[in-house]
């Protein structure tokens, strides 16, 4: 899938003594199966821009298309129903809920299907054991180690087989070995023809994209294409 | 075993996601449910009490005759004489007179009612289901003897043949009556406090022959002339004070309405506390459910299976709450003997003989209890839950 953004700015707290301006006129072609990554100094927008494209948050200027479609003025629900069925998110904090265990976890994006538990736990064991979590299918989240809980929040992003998947920086809270496993995944991911958003300062995994962005004071740079 | 049905899978898949939460979120839990149980509680047991009294106050007063009537001395109800009884009875319409003389008398530190009447002409009616538990039923030809209440013969422990012995007000240390009878009415006020006895050991008994009688019961032939009939008495004799059975039993549930009232608006506070409470905990446990919300609204969870979710939440927590509540205000009201409420409802309890509390558990009053426990809850819970819920994704992770 093709994802295009035409002049999106985002501005938080609009009006308000604490207004930030986070992303300013930012247009972006990201053609499909592109594995586009994107760096810049911490603040410098690429969280904002991936929230943007992913349907997170709203623009406070611009349009973002998806297959030509301009999705950004679609309401909630349908914006709901493109992240359910396109999308993938990897977040850098993992983003788990510490109620469920890891399986748990990866199957939640099929918790809002209709699947079984014995459906959901077969799929995820599944995906679980292409990632090397098999032996932690049943741990609660919080007694996994920060390395194996990116794996699962990876697990989750990929169980619904999304078209698109976005990563806000996943390589940046793990540890060397993981951080080659996800690279690894997402070598996998662009073999499989998936379009791919990630924001890094890993510098093995930038030599991995098809598409390179620096983010700077909330203003994009020129794309650099590979 | 099969599958549920392919459209309740999403639903059976939320409803453990809200128990999972329930248990998760441990504070918010417990504030909920000890905040609605205790409301419930309170509630459950004044709403219990409160309606078997009306009840047993409506079937009391299906015992009044359909007009009593009472004598009236400067501004005060004083006794009847027996030329009224002749003048009441030449009324047309007027089917039978019944005079009535009783009064109150101290026994073992508690009331009890001691009422004379005509054993031969007073109807019982149908509503009071006053049945001989044992022995019979006062005979005219056979002095000094009384019929006493199943609850008054256990709480005196007094049985059939016994004599009981009061301290009458006729000037005599004692007086004694033969039990030959013991009954039960389904209406507890008449077996835990009546003494019946024939008038005239009444009259005696109280000393009051020549006064006359404490009441006069009038029964009239069609009930529908009862107005007139109560308005041709006052008209012949102003000075009498003609009560009709309507009256008593308004005057009866308005007592205890205004009573139940009072109580009503402690319940109000409390339903207020209970959404204070919920919004309290929707709101301070607010940041890391807002974070969950974010996270499952990323995952493509819509904002109305959020709302599904923290529905079913509410009404889990509700009914569990509402459940025991209900429990503990029937534990408080039938084992407990509703401390304090019944004080306040009753009155006179304190001087009144022990009786089983007249509760009355039924459906509908279980069904309303439910459905106003669970109101202050929606209200105090879903409405921070569909904020948090329409909040963008973004936002609700970043808690900004």
């Amino acid at each position: 899938m093709k994802i295009r953004a035409v002049n999106l700015t985002k501005t938080y707290f609009k009006g308000s003594p604490h207004e930030v301006s986070a992303l300013r006129n930012a247009s972006i072609d990201i053609a499909e199966r592109d594995f586009c990554l994107m760096t810049g100094p911490s603040g410098s927008g690429k969280t904002t821009l991936l929230c943007l494209l992913g349907l997170l948050t709203k623009p406070t200027q611009g349009k973002v298309y998806i297959d030509d479609e301009e999705v950004s003025s679609y309401s909630d629900a349908w914006q709901t129903k493109i992240r359910k069925n396109k999308i993938g998110f990897i977040f850098q904090q993992y983003n788990l809920l510490p109620q469920f265990t890891a399986w748990e976890n990866v199957a939640l994006p099929n918790l809002c299907r209709e699947t079984t538990a014995a459906e959901r736990k077969q799929q995820a064991l599944q995906i679980m054991t292409d990632l090397g979590l098999k032996e932690r299918v049943d741990f609660k989240v919080a007694s996994l180690s920060g390395g194996e809980q990116q794996r699962v929040a990876v697990a989750r992003a990929l169980i619904t087989d999304p078209e698109i998947i976005f990563a806000d920086e996943p390589t940046a809270a793990v540890d060397e070995e993981t951080a080659t496993a996800i690279i690894g995944i997402f070598k996998d991911l662009k073999q499989k023809g998936k379009t791919i958003i990630v924001s890094t300062h890993d510098k093995s995994l930038i030599k991995e994209g098809t598409m390179h962005l620096t983010i700077n004071h909330g203003e994009i740079q020129a794309p650099i294409r590979s | 075993m099969t599958s549920p049905p392919l459209s309740s899978k999403k639903h059976l898949n939320f409803f453990n996601y809200a128990l999972k939460s329930i248990t998760t979120y441990k504070v918010r839990t417990t504030a909920i449910v000890c905040s609605l149980l205790v409301a419930v509680m309170i509630l459950g047991a004044m709403t219990f009490l409160a309606d078997g009294l009306n009840r047993e106050a409506s079937v009391s007063a299906a015992f009044a005759p359909d007009i009593t009537v009472q004598g009236m001395d400067a501004g005060r109800v004083s006794a009847v004489d027996s030329a009224s009884l002749s003048m009441i009875s030449q009324i047309p319409q007027v089917e039978k007179v019944v005079p009535r003389t009783w009064g109150y008398v101290e026994y073992s530190s508690k009331i009890y009612t001691v009422m004379g009447i005509a054993s031969t002409n007073m109807p019982i009616p149908s509503d009071i289901g006053l049945v001989m538990s044992s022995g019979d039923f006062l005979s005219i030809n056979q002095p000094q003897n009384a019929i006493i209440g199943k609850s008054i013969a256990e709480t005196l422990d007094i049985n059939i043949y016994d004599t009981l012995v009061l301290e009458a007000d006729s000037g005599l240390a004692n007086y004694s009556f033969s039990v030959t009878g013991i009954f039960e009415t389904n209406v507890n006020l008449y077996t835990s406090d009546l003494i019946l006895v024939n008038i005239k050991d009444a009259q005696t008994f109280f000393n009051s022959s020549s006064m006359g009688y404490t009441d006069i019961c009038v029964y009239v032939e069609d009930s529908i002339q009862i107005p007139t009939v109560a308005q041709e008495i006052s008209n012949r004799n102003p000075m009498l004070r003609v009560l009709t059975r309507e009256a008593i039993i308004e005057s009866t549930q308005s007592t205890y309405g205004v009573r139940s009232g009072y109580l009503s608006i402690i319940w109000y506070v409390l339903l207020f506390s209970v959404i204070l409470v919920a919004w309290n905990q929707a709101t301070t446990a607010g940041a890391e459910m807002r974070k969950e919300v974010g996270i499952l609204k990323t995952l493509g969870f819509s904002t109305t299976d959020i709302l599904e979710i923290r529905f079913l939440e509410t009404l889990i927590l509700g009914f569990v709450a509402a459940t025991a509540g209900i429990f503990l205000a029937i534990t408080y009201d039938v084992y407990l003997g509703a401390p304090f409420i019944k004080d306040f409802l009753l009155g006179w309890s304190a001087i009144y003989p022990g009786f089983a509390l007249p509760i009355n558990i039924s459906v509908s009053n279980v069904l309303i209890l439910y459905a106003v426990a669970m109101f202050p809850l929606f209200i105090g819970s879903l409405i921070p839950a569909w904020r948090s819920a329409v909040t963008e994704p973004d936002i609700a992770i970043r808690g900004n």
